[in-house]
């Protein structure tokens, strides 16, 4: 294939990449400019508001389910991301080092329950929740999401490990480090790249969810912002808190939106892991 | 400082293969010891072994008479140079050459000291804070040779060290190993398929094919008299020529002529080796038949090598063609298609059993 592109071509993909930017950008620029609107001008089907106000994000912040939903939101993404993550490094190196029976039984058991479809399991857990005390706790909703994620973790990691050369860590090893100071000094800081791009995907599935969420909690001991955002009433009782879910919305884009920012490179480097020989 | 033993160390895979097969060897205090053999023959293996990287199937590995099976690579003091060099991307080649130090718990100020000498040896001061990923290749390697120098390790093991470099270096850098070891002189055990790296390196080395030691000796003593066909074939470049004749009347019968055989109880068939070096261009007026065989052949192709030149003369005889490598001085400069009388003393002979492959040891068998 011919590297140079001729300008017919160059037009053609031009004009795909802008048909795709605005499919993808235009129902979050519209929710943005619905947040920013009064509400007066909320019906005028205009995309730039005729005047802008931050009005609905004071909003919800005064309101006090809001805050705690973000924190419940933030607390249990983050501590399903750090176990995710640990639990996945250490399967994965575990699959891709060691030499045992049932090691493809293992990967293939953990695709099948990624795929297992969680409104199956809602009912069930909900009744075993309330039994022994789980419902409506952080707890509650870490472990279903920790059993979605988990393979996902083990699966990207593994195929992130095996890319690393064998060689260093057995080169440690000879120079004097034991297997668990091999893992800690080598392995861990050279799978950075796959370790972040792992966090990002489990955050984003815990952080998204709203099935496990709506159905497990009920107070804001531990309702997280996609359920929060459902029973939301905004500012006034009276009238429909569009702009307000608006503006709540566009709130609990921000952390991912900084978080993809932050580290995209290696997120692509993550999802395209054993492609290409470095 | 170690002397190394191998007692019938074998390995087999879990998928079945089988790597190593009944190795017995004993590698001397401070010796230069080379494994040479083609890919695929186990000398990685055996290397891995010894530094405790993989478990013998069966078999003992002793350093200095203590039993080495089951005792971790960290714990054995050995110091490795991998092929791919194993260098750890993510530190500079200072921490790289401190890594081993750092893990034994050495104070940095020791570090620090040994660190800096290692590199003064290497040339590597100068690199001490960069990264790997900005290093040459040769560079890498040396890297590598220092984070080996860096210890005080009882044996250097080194696993095709230069395969990665390119002609030049790599003459560059086994001059420096063989500088390195007469420093050190520590035992060092050297992996390696190419045989001219074993030739000039070691102080003893072993041949191996299929996973079997094929023969044991220093490089002059398996350059002249190699053990079988394999070790004849696989040793010496352009390699030796080889021919098969058959033994009747006291005479075997060469494509080539015919040379004394004593009666015995030699096979029917015998196959015979010349080394390039020992097919001479025959002049005429100091031939002497009696001792030597003189025949002409015609050219296929001439290598030209400055220092000498290598024709490659084919011989037709009985309607069999066989085919030769000559090495002959620079100042000749045979044609292709010319026709070059040849000779060779009866000295120069190596012979093999072409059943079995091994060396048949009549008198005049190659030793000179």
């Amino acid at each position: 294939m011919s590297e140079r592109r001729t300008v017919r071509e160059r037009l053609l993909w031009g004009a795909i990449a802008v048909v795709v930017v605005v499919y993808a950008a235009l129902p979050v620029t519209w929710i943005l400019s619905l947040s920013l609107k009064t509400p007066g001008e909320l019906g005028d089907g205009r995309l730039v508001p005729r005047h802008v106000t931050f009005r609905h994000y004071r909003a919800i912040f005064a309101d006090p389910h809001f805050p705690a939903a973000l924190r419940n939101s933030l607390g249990i993404a983050s501590v399903t991301t750090v176990l995710a993550v640990v639990l996945g490094l250490l399967a994965a190196y575990a699959i891709v080092r060691l030499r045992f029976r049932g090691r493809t039984l293992i990967l293939g058991g953990a695709l099948s329950i990624a795929m297992f479809p969680p409104i199956a399991i809602i009912g069930p857990l909900f009744d075993l929740w309330r039994r022994i005390g789980l419902f409506d706790t952080w707890a509650g909703l870490v472990l279903p999401y920790l059993s979605f994620t988990l393979p996902l973790a083990i699966w990207t990691l593994s195929s992130f490990l095996r890319d690393l050369p064998w060689e260093l860590e057995r080169a440690a090893r000879v120079e004097g480090a034991s297997r668990l100071q091999a893992f800690r000094r080598i392995i861990v800081p050279l799978a950075a790249p796959g370790v972040a791009a792992t966090a990002i995907l489990v955050f984003v599935f815990a952080w998204n969810d709203f099935l496990f969420a709506l159905s497990l909690t009920s107070t804001d001991r531990a309702r997280t912002i996609p359920a929060a955002l459902a029973f939301f009433t905004g500012a006034s009782r009276f009238a429909q808190p569009t702009s307000s879910i608006a503006a709540a919305s566009v709130v609990v884009t921000i952390p991912i939106v900084v978080l993809v920012l932050l580290f995209h490179r290696r997120i692509v480097a993550g999802l395209t892991a054993g492609a290409v020989k470095g | 400082m170690a002397e190394i033993s191998l007692e019938g160390i074998g390995k087999r895979f879990g998928d079945g293969t089988i790597a190593v097969r009944g190795v017995d060897l004993r590698i001397a205090d401070g010796e230069f010891f080379v494994l040479l053999g083609p890919s695929g023959c186990g000398k990685s293996t055996l290397l891995n072994i010894i530094v405790g990287l993989e478990r013998p199937s069966e078999g003992t590995i002793r350093v200095d008479g203590a039993s080495m099976n089951g005792v971790d690579p960290s714990r054995r003091n050995m110091a490795m140079v991998f092929q791919s060099y194993a260098i750890y991307p993510h530190m500079t080649v200072r921490e790289n050459m401190g890594f081993p130090l750092e893990i034994r718990g050495v104070d940095s100020e020791e570090r620090t000291r040994r660190i800096e000498h290692a590199a003064r040896i290497l040339e590597l001061t100068e690199l001490l804070d960069r990264r790997p990923a900005t290093l040459s290749g040769g560079q890498r390697q040396r890297v590598a040779m220092g984070r080996a120098l860096v210890r005080e390790p009882v044996a250097f093991l080194l696993d095709e060290p230069l395969s990665n470099l390119d002609a030049r270096l790599r003459g560059q850098m086994r001059g420096e190993i063989a500088r390195l070891h007469r420093r050190m002189s520590t035992t060092t055990v050297y992996v390696t398929h190419d045989q001219s790296e074993a030739l000039t390196l070691a102080d003893r080395m072993a041949v191996l094919h299929g996973g079997v030691v094929q023969q044991v000796g220093t490089p002059a003593e398996v350059y002249r008299s190699p053990a079988n066909r394999f070790v004849a074939g696989f040793i010496g470049a352009p390699p030796m020529s080889f021919m098969i004749g058959s033994v009747s009347h006291g005479e075997l019968a060469l494509p080539i002529g015919k040379v004394p055989w004593p009666a015995g109880d030699a096979p029917a068939r015998v196959e015979a080796g010349l080394r390039p070096e020992d097919i001479r261009e025959a002049h005429p007026n100091q031939e002497n038949p009696s001792d030597g065989v003189v025949f002409r052949g015609s050219v296929e192709l001439v290598e030209w090598m400055g220092s000498e030149t290598h024709a490659y003369v084919r011989v037709e005889a009985g309607g069999e063609v066989t085919r030769l490598v000559a090495r002959l001085p620079a100042g000749t400069k045979p044609r292709e298609g010319d026709d070059l009388e040849l000779s060779v003393a009866l000295e120069a002979f190596h012979f093999f059993d072409p059943e079995t492959g091994h060396r048949l040891n009549p008198s005049q068998g190659g030793a000179r």
